[in-house]
């Protein structure tokens, strides 16, 4: 069982690296981006204030496009070569809670280390943590579904993710409308949105991401290698 | 040769289905180690099916396959002795297409525990293979390099090939034969070879295995079924008489002249049924054997 989750490990770690870098690149672009477009007496500040920002976002921007390719590609091959479903389910679910804790690392030790907004600093990285693990597992049983069933399960897959974000969007916008503080839809959100519990919502993002996990598995410990 | 007899892949009662259409039925097979098989059938037989639920690529709809008395489906102890070296399919939008040559098989090294980096390296050179290009870009007859490079460098206890020499020109073909039978000298390890090109591997396979509409129709040492059967020919009431109580699978008719395919059984002498009758009989091989078990449904089969 080691010598198979190392083996897995080597082939599934070289494939993270590999994503990680395409994070990084992306993060530089982006600071490239924003120090091409900030006044010239502030691009150091402009910098160093989005590079915060540019590291969960491309975690995101990368995550779910990783997680979705990693079932509809990478792990059919290594079916073929002879690994388990089950070594191939675990190592991954490592990397991915790997992945996202080391960019909300980042995150937090940039703001630690070059300044920013301190309040609420660690709800901030829970959020974000619990928000890229819960966007992996979308991706992950959206490319399992995809690489089982074809395209029309994905788009019925997207069909259901967007009625979810639809019912939930309406249950916020409900709570935010009725607070009655402000006269402003967006600010009632935001003041809403404040007063939320961070850990909280953190915690029911990866208790999402859990449920996700659970039912990829249930798919994937069947699946077969197409020819 | 080192004796494996701990490496029996046995396989007991498997079916698979598709959206209720049944692929395999019933099939059981012991896969003896150190031998080579052939497994050969017609297209659609459930050759492939078969193949990766034996190395648990495939889950089986029921039955079960063990190897050395034990569960194969994930079990790594146990599929770290197998290697199903499976065709490639460039266009395939999902799988190993987009790897490069190399890529792909140093995935293979990290995944097979005997990997051999310096045989792989060799045949790397034999075959003339470019290990940068991409797989999806690679003609078929490379394809079917890269197949062979990986099942014969795995150095899998259980080795499976599924349709190796497709594409492959016949110096190609030959040289694979050729480096299939040193390999088996040299470590003794089991092959399972699935071809369509059965007249050339039949000087290859120690045991023929044959797969008729998911079911298995036979499975045999080569020499002794080649041994019996038979091409009875000539008039067709003598060809009815000398062929009466034997095994006819096919009648193939021209005029009043009929030749029948008959088989005796094992160690039975053919000329004790022919003798006395206007007919000339001929040894039939490998593949005129198959054709005759396998072959066009709406032909006569009289079986007696």
């Amino acid at each position: 069982m080691r010598d198979s989750l190392l083996r897995n490990l080597r082939c599934q770690g070289h494939t993270a690296l590999l994503s990680a870098g395409g994070v990084l690149i992306t993060v530089l672009a982006l600071c490239l981006f924003s120090a091409l477009t900030a006044p010239v007496d502030a691009i150091a500040q402009t910098v160093g204030q989005n590079f915060v920002v540019y590291i969960p976002v491309s975690c995101m921007l990368w995550s779910m496009g990783i997680s979705l390719n990693f079932y509809a590609v990478c792990a059919p091959n290594y079916l073929s070569l002879g690994s388990t479903r089950g070594g191939i389910f675990v190592v991954q679910q490592l990397i991915k809670v790997l992945f996202c804790g080391l960019g909300c690392a980042v995150m937090f030790g940039s703001l630690k280390l070059f300044g920013g907004p301190q309040e609420a600093l660690g709800g901030t990285a829970l959020l974000a943590f619990g928000s890229l693990l819960l966007l992996d597992g979308a991706g992950e049983l959206a490319g399992l579904l995809a690489y089982r069933y074809g395209k029309w399960a994905m788009l019925l897959y997207g069909l259901v993710i967007f009625v979810i974000c639809l019912f939930a969007g309406g249950v916020f916008g409900i709570f935010a409308a009725s607070s009655q503080v402000e006269d402003n839809l967006a600010a009632r959100l935001l003041q809403w949105a404040a007063g939320l519990p961070a850990a909280g919502i953190a915690g029911l993002a990866v208790a999402g991401s859990a449920v996700l996990a659970a039912v990829t598995w249930i798919f994937f410990r069947r699946t077969a290698v197409k020819s | 040769m080192e004796a494996r007899n701990d490496m029996t892949l046995r396989c007991e009662h498997v079916s698979k289905e598709y959206g209720g259409k049944r692929v395999l039925d019933d099939v059981t097979l012991e896969i003896e180690p150190g031998r080579i098989y052939g497994l050969i059938g017609r297209n659609g037989a459930g050759k492939t099916t078969l193949l990766s639920i034996l190395t648990a690529q495939n889950p089986a709809s029921s039955g079960t396959v063990t190897l050395g008395g034990q569960q194969v489906w994930e079990n790594q102890k146990m599929l770290d002795h197998l290697c199903f070296s499976r065709e490639l399919n460039p266009q395939n939008a999902f799988g190993n297409a987009s790897y490069k040559v190399k890529e792909y098989l140093r995935m293979a090294a990290a995944y097979y525990p005997n990997w051999d980096k310096a045989y792989a390296e060799r045949l790397i050179g034999l075959f003339g293979l470019d290990v940068k290009k991409r797989i999806a870009k690679l003609s078929k007859g490379m394809l079917s390099m890269v197949t062979i490079i990986v099942a014969l460098a795995s150095r899998a206890d259980i080795t499976i090939l599924d349709e190796p020499v497709a594409g492959l020109d016949i110096v190609s073909r030959e040289r694979f034969y050729q480096l299939l039978i040193e390999d088996y000298t040299e470590t003794g390890r089991t092959f399972i070879v699935s071809t369509h090109i059965i007249e050339e591997a039949a000087n290859v396979f120690e045991k023929v295995i044959i797969l008729h509409e998911g079911r298995l129709k036979l499975v045999e040492d080569t020499v002794g079924l080649v041994a019996r059967f038979w091409a009875v020919s000539g008039r067709e009431d003598e060809v009815d008489a000398a062929c009466a109580g034997l095994d006819v699978h096919h009648v193939d008719r021209m005029g009043r002249g009929k030749t029948a395919y008959v088989s005796t059984e094992p160690g039975g002498d053919i000329r004790r049924c022919t003798d006395g009758h206007a007919v000339d009989i001929a040894p039939l091989s490998l593949q005129k054997l198959f054709v005759a078990l396998c072959g066009d449904e709406t032909a006569e089969g009289e079986t007696k």
